[in-house]
């Protein structure tokens, strides 16, 4: 613990709590079953797993703001955890099928929404941290711009998505549009 | 001439049911294949599942034979299907993912009936890469391009010989549209057996049920909701949430899942039981072979894994059960003869009386039908083509009664499996000495296979 605090920036503690917790929570997740872990607990885990992806980008935001960071650096650090996760998918996709079609995998839709969700996600902790500064009469961001910056990928990704679909009835991300690319230029 | 009467009353009706009954025997058979979607082997409760209840599927398999070892060569819908219709290996007929256009050149089995005098349909899912297919040989094509071929349970417009019709138009005259279309796919069906009730026929009805979104209708939606579902060891509820799994638009704990697919498997149950009961109604039940199969099987948390593709046996079991009055002996059976997907073109052939063809690749279950001592094959090969992006891997596997190896071109260590010692496939025999005879001889056979089934002067001209 001492090592902990003497060794990471305290910005980035949060988001260091959230990568430890995830992998801790991996571990019982995919491998409890066979020390025979209790269904209930492994159940547990993979909601607490399931959070850390989720919600892991936002909590690490707001620990970095507490703890000091402005606006971007803020940004930064949270985009670490889901980073990660994303980067271990591609991994797994390169595994089956190479490099260049396991890093182009990486771009399928629900992973593109994926980041979308979260920033959006990060949005909503930064509203509520921002009008809780402001209650408190502490310095705080011009909250419009700052908070729609957040919510722009998820409308942006949504709105084309939604928008080719109804003019042309294709779906760009999810897998149409995907796999066009695919067979463009990996296959 | 009191007696006369009483024996003319007595001979002239058991000499017309007698003649009547060899005039069945000799018609050419009807065909009636029903064909679910992702239905796993155990879905059933003639297989003694806890709860769900499939009392017609039953009746076919207590009526028939059932066989309990019944897989398909490639464990995907698209190759799985073109399989059942050329009884040929997807090496040859070429549909080898949801990717790979189906070869209007594939000669399928209706094409041999047609032309022995058969009236044949084809209704409901299609779901073959490239779009609805000029199918020879089928009469009635009734079919969909919706949702990129799946149709969807609600909603969807049907297509008719190639004529695409509004939502909600029928494709039958006389037949109104109900709107689910488990139930839809059944009114077309029956209305096809009764316009065809004189002459031979060969229906195909291709039901979209059980495939996601697993909806099952109203009346039967939260019937399950009470009832206790049990895991695999490995599995747990929020797996469909986890690693590729997500990708399949779950949404679900997994429990709760189970229990939409097994309402929807108890839907088409009930449609099945109207088909039946239209054969029995007509008259025809004797004469008709009535085949009810899966596509492929389905993973629900087994190794981790939901979906089928894999080569583990959850994924490559299919239900198989056959009835026929008029040519299966000793029914109420169960077979342990290893059946595959491509052996059903076949054996309609020859119970309808016409030589199969040598691009078939299939073999022809007549002599298990018939309750003769003969064995359909110890060992078979499995592929599973490499269908992106979906997280599996390409892999090639040899089964044999005992054992199972799989070879898997890349991403994961192959597999060596007893399944006389090991059924749930958990122990990977692959490194271990005592087994590296049996390892080489399983694959030197494997290889050998592949080869075969590959052949060009198999392939379908």
């Amino acid at each position: 613990m001492n090592w902990f605090l003497n060794n990471v920036p305290s910005q980035w503690r949060v988001a260091y709590g959230v990568i430890f917790t995830a992998i801790i929570m991996t571990v019982i997740y995919d491998y409890g079953w066979q020390i025979g872990l209790p269904l209930s607990l492994r159940n547990l885990s993979g909601l607490i797993l399931f959070a850390c992806i989720m919600f892991g980008a936002a909590a690490s935001y707001v620990g970095a703001r507490i703890y000091g960071s402005d606006y971007s650096q803020a940004i930064k650090i949270s985009v670490i955890v889901p980073v990660i996760w994303h980067i271990k998918e591609m991994i797994v996709a390169m595994g089956f099928y190479g490099f260049g079609a396991g890093l182009y995998a990486g771009l399928q839709g629900p992973y593109l929404f994926y980041y979308g969700i979260i920033f959006m996600i990060t949005g909503v902790f930064h509203l509520v941290y921002q009008v809780t500064l402001k209650c408190q009469k502490k310095p705080s961001d011009k909250l419009f711009k700052s908070t729609a910056l957040l919510f722009l990928p998820m409308f942006t990704l949504g709105g084309l998505e939604g928008g080719v679909m109804m003019v042309f009835g294709f779906d760009l991300f999810v897998f149409q549009g995907f796999l066009t690319g695919y067979r463009a230029f990996i296959m | 001439m009191k007696l006369l009467f009483v024996l003319i009353t007595l001979i002239v009706p058991a000499l017309t049911a007698s003649v009547m009954a060899e005039e069945s025997k000799n018609k050419q058979p009807n065909i009636v294949f029903i064909l679910a979607d992702d239905h796993r082997w155990d879905y059933l409760s003639v297989m003694g599942h806890s709860f769900i209840e499939t009392p017609n599927i039953d009746s076919i398999a207590n009526e028939g034979v059932l066989f309990e070892n019944a897989f398909v060569t490639s464990s995907l819908c698209s190759p799985s299907r073109a399989s059942f219709l050329t009884g040929q290996y997807p090496q040859q007929h070429g549909v080898q993912n949801n990717f790979t256009v189906w070869d209007n050149k594939n000669v399928t089995y209706f094409e041999h009936l047609k032309k022995a005098g058969y009236s044949t349909a084809f209704i409901g899912k299609w779901h073959m890469p490239g779009g609805l297919p000029t199918l020879r040989g089928v009469d009635q094509f009734i079919s969909f391009e919706h949702m990129g071929g799946q149709g969807a349970y609600y909603g969807t417009p049907y297509i008719v010989n190639g004529k695409k019709l509004k939502l909600g138009e029928s494709p039958i005259e006389g037949v109104n549209i109900n709107g689910y279309i488990t139930e839809d796919l059944t009114n077309f069906s029956l209305k096809f057996i009764e316009n065809n009730k004189d002459q031979p026929f060969a229906l195909y009805l291709s039901h979209k049920a059980l495939h996601l979104p697993m909806t099952p209708p109203t009346n039967l939606a939260g019937r399950y909701d009470d009832e206790k579902v049990t895991l695999p060891k490995e599995a747990d509820s929020w797996l469909a949430f986890a690693d590729g799994n997500f990708k399949h638009f779950l949404w679900d704990p997994l429990e709760e899942k189970m229990k939409d697919y097994a309402e929807t498997a108890m839907a088409m149950d009930q449609q099945i039981g109207l088909v039946l009961d239209k054969l029995d109604e007509l008259g025809l039940s004797d004469n008709t072979i009535v085949v009810f199969a899966g596509d492929n099987g389905y993973m629900w948390g087994e190794h981790r894994l939901i979906d089928k593709r894999w080569s583990y046996e959850e994924s490559i079991r299919i239900p198989f059960i056959v009835r026929y009055p008029n040519g299966i002996k000793n029914p109420g059976r169960r077979s342990q003869e290893m059946l595959l997907n491509l052996d059903m073109a076949p054996t309609f052939l020859e119970l309808a009386g016409i030589e199969v063809p040598d691009q078939m690749q299939g073999k022809s279950a007549v002599s298990v039908l018939e309750d003769k001592d003969e064995t359909l094959r110890d060992a078979w090969l499995y592929k599973y083509y490499e269908d992106y992006p979906y997280p599996v891997p390409e892999q090639l596997a040899l089964r044999t009664k005992r054992y199972k190896l799989i070879d898997y071109k890349r991403g994961k260590k192959d597999e060596l499996f007893d399944l006389k010692n090991d059924p749930l496939e958990q122990i990977n025999l692959i490194d271990k000495a005592n087994m590296q005879d049996i390892y080489q001889e399983l694959k030197t056979r494997l290889s050998a296979m592949e080869v075969e089934v590959s052949q060009p002067t198999a392939t379908t001209k």
